[in-house]
């Protein structure tokens, strides 16, 4: 086993960890780190809603700088968006997915039903932001992107309108 | 509080800056002023991007034209100059506040500059900058702070901070505000405050008085083409707020500071402004030496006041810092620049010069 997968293998023991210490710890030394830390994305994610408090914002911190998803943890995230209904989780997850880009084209469906159901308006306009950097192999989801109006925040339509233009536009 | 129309279209409500008088005072101080703030904000929602756009220039890349400046932390302060400094602390919450030697380290950082704008304050009660205070205040100097409300689109929100030496600088009465940002076109609309350097006039030298904007972007939103990304939106803040200074103060020496998660070649909008400048270019701001994020950002036609003379803080030959210790502070280092005590006229720029200064 290489240094590399022995490090991975203990983060992952360590983010697994019964004790929030544990887990705080992994999270810090993902997040300050200052290195790109893959195949740990669905874990970290995961850890976006913890209980513990320290927890979640070091989960939160790692996710924004610090964790690069890749292609073969698609499934993963994927499946963590489709069973949650927790903002958090379904905002953490359409993130990961749309630093994919293609790679997560897989992932458009739950992604528009993201940008539609979710109650929490900030996954909404990641959900947006992801379709659109998966850009026209997600022209599946046009129809919901076109859902949202004029009624929905500004924020949010410029977002699908920008989608919009990247699903169809590079398509065409 | 005061309503400021800025032009026609743009309000701003002031914010009175966060004094820390001791721990007591400074959380009753902290919990009014973030009550007092909830709407002070600059209005981005009716911005001119269009017209922004045609005023572009070309970014240019100083790491070609001077060399950084090791830091002499044993050397006196320079009297007829000031350091600024940004630093993100990472995740600068009670948690790290705890650790005395992370303590220790970020306040005799923070200790060697004028005025420092922080990133990252994660706390709803503003302890961490408070106990930070205190710490540094402890050895005799004289520091100050102000701290923003907490902000962000998520349940995970962070706070700006400006912290100064008392003795040299001052910050404007009731200067400081969170731009406001109706249209929700930032995640973390930055900080913006007024100050001035504390020197006895001489001779129509006037003391140094400028406005420092303080932002930290969001990595996910500085990737995208047009407004979406917000470089292309912190070029409109620093435009406007400029003006408003102008026109409210004649003051035309705006700083833009912070983590802005590019390097300068995807400045964007804001590295089109005519003149714009980042005094540290593109040298490596993370603790690994690989990637640019952090910026002091200036319009080198108007703030002639910079000297030139600019670092980044390497934990390692500055502090005596392991990578082990240096991580657990944060992943960034702090950049910093020099600037005149005085004012100088605009286009007399000596931030031109090709020599690294001692």
């Amino acid at each position: 086993m290489s240094s590399a997968d022995s490090s991975l293998t203990i983060l992952k023991s360590e983010l697994t960890h019964t004790d929030p210490v544990h887990r705080q710890a992994a999270l810090r030394t993902i997040a300050q780190g200052g290195k790109r830390q893959y195949g740990l994305t669905a874990l970290v994610i995961a850890l976006a809603n913890d209980p513990d408090e320290e927890t979640r914002e070091w989960a939160c911190e790692a996710l924004e700088s610090a964790i690069l998803p890749s292609p073969n943890e698609v499934n993963d995230i994927l499946k963590l968006l489709r069973d949650t209904r927790d903002g958090e989780i379904e905002y953490w997850s359409a993130t990961m997915l749309g630093r994919l880009g293609v790679a997560a084209s897989c992932a458009t469906a739950a992604l528009a039903s993201c940008l539609l159901d979710s109650p929490c308006l900030a996954a909404r306009e990641r959900a947006a932001w992801a379709l659109s950097e998966i850009g026209p192999a997600a022209r599946s989801a046009i129809n919901a992107l076109r859902q949202i109006s004029h009624d929905d925040p500004p924020r949010l339509q410029r977002l699908a309108a920008s989608a919009i233009q990247s699903v169809v536009g590079r398509a065409a | 509080m005061p309503l400021l129309r800025l032009g026609t279209r743009f309000i701003a409500r002031q914010v009175s800056p966060t004094r820390f008088f001791g721990p007591s005072v400074s959380i009753v101080t902290l919990i009014a002023v973030f009550i007092m703030v909830a709407t002070g904000r600059l209005n981005l929602a009716s911005l001119d991007l269009d017209t922004l756009a045609n005023q572009l220039g070309s970014p240019q890349d100083p790491t070609t034209l001077v060399a950084p400046v090791r830091l002499d932390r044993a050397a006196p302060r320079a009297s007829d100059r000031i350091r600024v400094a940004t630093y993100n602390i990472k995740a600068f919450g009670e948690k790290k506040t705890n650790d005395a030697n992370v303590m220790q380290a970020v306040a005799s950082i923070v200790a060697n500059f004028d005025l420092i704008a922080i990133q990252e304050v994660r706390s709803a009660q503003s302890m961490p900058v408070a106990r930070l205070i205190e710490l540094i205040n402890r050895s005799g100097l004289r520091y100050d702070a102000a701290l923003s409300e907490p902000i962000g689109r998520s349940s995970q929100k962070e706070q700006y901070a400006f912290i100064w030496d008392t003795t040299r600088i001052t910050m404007l009465p009731d200067s400081s505000y969170v731009v406001r940002d109706d249209a929700d076109r930032m995640h973390r609309e930055p900080m913006v405050a007024s100050f001035e350097c504390r020197v006895v006039a001489a001779q129509g030298r006037a003391p140094f008085r400028f406005t420092i904007i303080n932002a930290h972007t969001d990595p996910d939103e500085v990737t995208s083409a047009g407004t979406l990304n917000e470089m292309n939106v912190l070029d409109d803040v620093f435009i406007r707020v400029r003006e408003y200074e102008y026109s409210a103060k004649g003051e035309d020496d705006v700083l833009m500071v912070g983590d802005l998660n590019v390097s300068v070649p995807n400045l964007g909008e804001l590295g089109k402004i005519p003149g714009m400048y980042s005094i540290a270019g593109s040298l490596p701001t993370n603790t690994l030496g690989t990637k640019t994020y952090d910026h002091i950002l200036l319009d080198r036609n108007t703030t002639a006041e910079y000297t030139g003379a600019f670092g980044v803080i390497d934990y390692d030959k500055d502090f005596g810092l392991t990578p082990e210790q240096a991580s657990l502070i944060s992943d960034h280092r702090p950049v910093w620049g020099e600037f005149s005590v005085f004012e100088i006229p605009a286009f007399a720029n000596v931030a031109q010069q090709n020599q690294p200064i001692r």
